[in-house]
């Protein structure tokens, strides 16, 4: 009787063991061969970083907290800085960030720079979106604009201004509801109760 | 009693100018400030050659010691090299020219009212108003009314001078009108 009941304890033991060894092996990490042989761990998925993520996309680099887009030919289209972190949208590849430094090269003409507190760069739809109070201008700050919305159209390179577009052109300013700059042209184009007049300062 | 009374033609080539205030040298010497503004549907500049072009209801409204008033449906213009001026600016088509002029020594101020087909050039440096094409104007004397001096003119172009209020006229035809009663009172 007492033999049965110690090889029953064994068993038992024995069968807690096996139990224990199967349990352990499934929850740690899985170990699989490198391409050269060597053991690599894979690690939990985590979410693909910014660089990974636009990764697909043409010409553009990431450095920081700055983007630059570049054409075929390396050249600098537009270079964007900003204030905290940019976020990147894999599902709609679209390019967020928060108060932003935006430059817009311009070939024959000075450079434009915009800042404002909201920037969205939509790959499929090839545009870029200011909002929440937009301002620019060329670094002599010859020409100032402001707006509400400012809205970059990478195909027909031009920008379009919406909402209060105030256009400071020397000692003189033009207000309106929307504003066409188009770099192609080198206009600038306003509508909608357009008024002109000489500023102070 | 009031009534009318003159009218005169004078030969077509001949170029008329008239003294609208009495002697306004004096008061041009003085320096004003003179502000402009135009409103329109629509504004292009030209980056490239600093040009601006409006069009649609177009405005253009001069103040300071007088006040003009020029209205077409197109006008461009280019600022100073300094873009603190708008040098001279040019209407395109019919064009409406409304005129207030300073007061003169004795105080008098007149009304312009005047228009042109073909179009308008106003030149800062010069501070006047050149109406091309069918010219037509109409100066009274100010405070409007009855016993106002009236004067009409069609010609082929009109001139205003803004600093001096001297209109002239190119190949006109005048038509004056005035009060015989108030010119027996002022005597």
């Amino acid at each position: 009787m007492r033999k049965r009941v110690g090889l029953t304890i064994v068993v038992i033991v024995v069968l807690a063991a096996i139990v224990a060894v199967i349990v352990g092996t499934r929850l740690s990490p899985q170990v699989a061969t490198g391409p050269e042989g060597s053991a690599q761990q894979i690690t939990e998925p985590t979410q693909p970083s910014l660089e990974q993520s636009t990764a697909k996309l043409p010409n553009l680099s990431i450095e920081g907290a700055q983007v630059t887009q570049r054409d075929e030919a390396g050249r600098i289209i537009w270079q964007v800085s900003a204030q905290g972190q940019f976020g990147y949208s894999e599902n709609d590849q679209v390019l967020r960030a928060e108060n932003v430094r935006w430059e817009l090269t311009r070939p024959g003409q000075d450079s434009l720079i915009v800042e404002a507190p909201l920037f969205l760069a939509s790959y499929p739809e090839r545009t870029i979106t200011f909002s929440k109070g937009v301002s620019a201008y060329t670094p002599d700050r010859s020409q100032l604009f402001k707006m509400s919305r400012l809205v970059y159209q990478a195909d027909t390179e031009r920008l379009i201004a919406e909402g209060g577009v105030r256009f400071r052109y020397g000692h003189y300013q033009a207000t309106g509801s929307r504003l066409i700059i188009d770099n192609r042209a080198q206009q600038v184009r306003m509508s909608g109760g357009v008024h002109f007049a000489r500023v102070s300062g | 009693m009031k009534s009318l009374v003159k009218f005169a033609w004078l030969s077509a080539g001949v170029s008329l100018v008239l003294l609208v205030t009495a002697t306004m040298l004096g008061i041009a010497a003085q320096t004003a400030t003179r502000t402009g503004t135009i409103s329109g549907d629509k504004m292009t500049l030209d980056l490239r050659t600093n040009q601006f072009v409006f069009t649609g209801n177009c405005k253009l409204i001069i103040s300071g010691p007088y006040k003009a008033t020029m209205t077409s449906e197109k006008m461009t213009f280019k600022l100073s090299a300094a873009a603190d001026a708008i040098e001279q600016l040019i209407t395109h088509g019919p064009t409406k020219l409304s005129l207030i002029t300073e007061a003169n020594q004795d105080g008098q101020q007149y009304k312009v009212v005047a228009s042109a087909s073909q179009g308008a050039t106003y030149s800062r440096q010069d501070e006047q108003v050149v109406l091309s094409g069918g010219a037509e104007a109409d100066i009274i004397s100010l405070p409007e009314g009855p016993t106002s001096q009236r004067a009409h003119f069609v010609g082929d172009s009109i001139t205003a001078n803004l600093k001096t209020s001297i209109i002239e006229v190119d190949k006109a035809h005048l038509q004056v009108e005035t009060s015989l009663a108030a010119e027996s009172q002022k005597q």
